[in-house]
């Protein structure tokens, strides 16, 4: 079912998907404080995780402003700051060793986000970057044959969250396109007919 | 205001529209699933079992994807009672996978696809208890395999991160369809303004 489908759709999907964006950005900024203070290391690299939370929840801040003000965020500003979301994640996975790190789980938010704002072709794009800097930074510190297989499984579960989101995104979209025609197309029939009797 | 009527329809349409994301959430457990049996099997009974296992998920999984694409999709009832029959397979491989079980377990990442096409399809009285009954249940598993786990700040850390991103995709997956749903009543007051 191939429909043309007009850039202020894909606009408007990407503006509301931004809040989900935005919620999977606090979640990770408040539970990376919380996961800092409670379990600290070394003082400097406290304060180097701590500025990096910082300028996430800033620049979260500018962008939720953004949402409450209404006002529309520049397409780049909304990728540039997912970018430097898996950026941060995929920092603190390789300063706490790469595949033993649990904090790997907080890419699954940030994905599903991403899958229900972006459309299609980019979040591929950058679905595909995640997995393989992911993939390789565990294949340099992997230890066992059989952590290959966690990650085999933790990759395609990333992969179904983005495919899953990406599905039901197209979906919505194509049940407002095919209503608002139907809608339209049946009251021109009823304008049609009340005319002709 | 909206009626009953109104919100049963759009439900339903839910079940009717979105049960392809939870159908495809499946496929992608049960190729985790197939991956984790011919890998880990260490004997033929082992495989044996595990495999059979395997083919009646993808039976359950043939019927209703079958039943989607001929236009008879499955009822609510139904995708909810194999939602939960995915629950229990998962805790099952949790709580008792050869050498890695409980908290130890990293298939825990088996639950997220599952709770999120769930939070797509169902309205948000439903995935609540859902995300609640799945979160429970995988710190229920972790606690009686290892309570000594528990009470470690590793342990706690680690129980926190697994359960608040559960909890997440739970969640925002609800908060987007809170969104989709507001859009859409936004489209059709806009629709029936125009004519």
């Amino acid at each position: 079912m191939s429909q043309s489908k007009p850039l202020s759709s894909y606009l408007d999907d990407l503006a509301q998907g931004q809040s989900v964006i935005v919620i999977a950005r606090w979640i990770l900024a408040l539970a990376g404080i919380f996961l800092i203070l409670l379990d600290p290391g070394p003082i400097n690299v406290v304060r180097f995780q701590i500025m990096i939370i910082l300028a996430l929840a800033v620049s979260n801040f500018y962008l939720s402003a953004q949402i409450l003000m209404k006002k529309r965020t520049l397409e780049a500003v909304i990728y540039g700051s997912s970018l430097a979301d898996l950026g941060v994640i995929t920092a603190i996975v390789i300063s706490q060793g790469g595949f033993k790190s649990d904090t790997f789980a907080f890419y699954f938010p940030a994905m599903l986000a991403m899958s229900l704002a972006f459309p299609t072709v980019i979040l591929y794009l950058y679905l595909g970057a995640t997995v393989m800097t992911y993939a390789l930074i565990c294949t340099v510190t992997m230890t066992t044959v059989n952590d290959l297989q966690v990650l085999i499984i933790r990759v395609l579960m990333l992969v179904a969250v983005a495919v899953c989101g990406n599905m039901y995104q197209r979906i919505e979209r194509e049940w407002r396109q095919t209503t608002t025609v139907r809608k339209e197309s049946s009251a021109v029939l009823e304008t049609e007919l009340a005319t002709q009797s | 205001m909206q009626t009953k009527n109104t919100l049963e329809k759009e439900a339903a349409e839910d079940v009717f529209f979105g049960q392809i994301v939870i159908i495809w959430a499946r496929w992608f457990f049960i190729i985790a699933a197939t991956i984790l049996a011919l890998w880990s099997a260490g004997t033929m009974t082992e495989l044996t079992i595990t495999m059979m296992l395997v083919m009646a998920l993808m039976g359950v999984n043939f019927f209703i994807h079958g039943r989607y694409l001929m236009e008879k999709p499955a009822n609510q009832f139904m995708l909810i009672a194999s939602s939960l029959f995915d629950v229990l397979i998962i805790t099952t491989i949790v709580a008792t996978w050869q050498g890695q079980n409980g908290a130890q377990s990293q298939f825990f990442i088996l639950y997220y696809p599952l709770v999120f096409a769930f939070s797509l399809v169902f309205a948000p009285k439903l995935t609540a208890p859902f995300t609640l009954l799945v979160s429970g249940l995988y710190v229920l598993v972790c606690a009686l395999i290892d309570p000594s786990a528990m009470f470690t700040l590793k342990g706690f850390e680690m129980l926190f991160m697994r359960t608040l991103t559960l909890a997440a995709m739970g969640g925002l997956g609800t908060f987007y369809w809170r969104v989709q749903r507001d859009r859409r009543h936004a489209m059709l007051g806009k629709v029936a303004r125009n004519i």
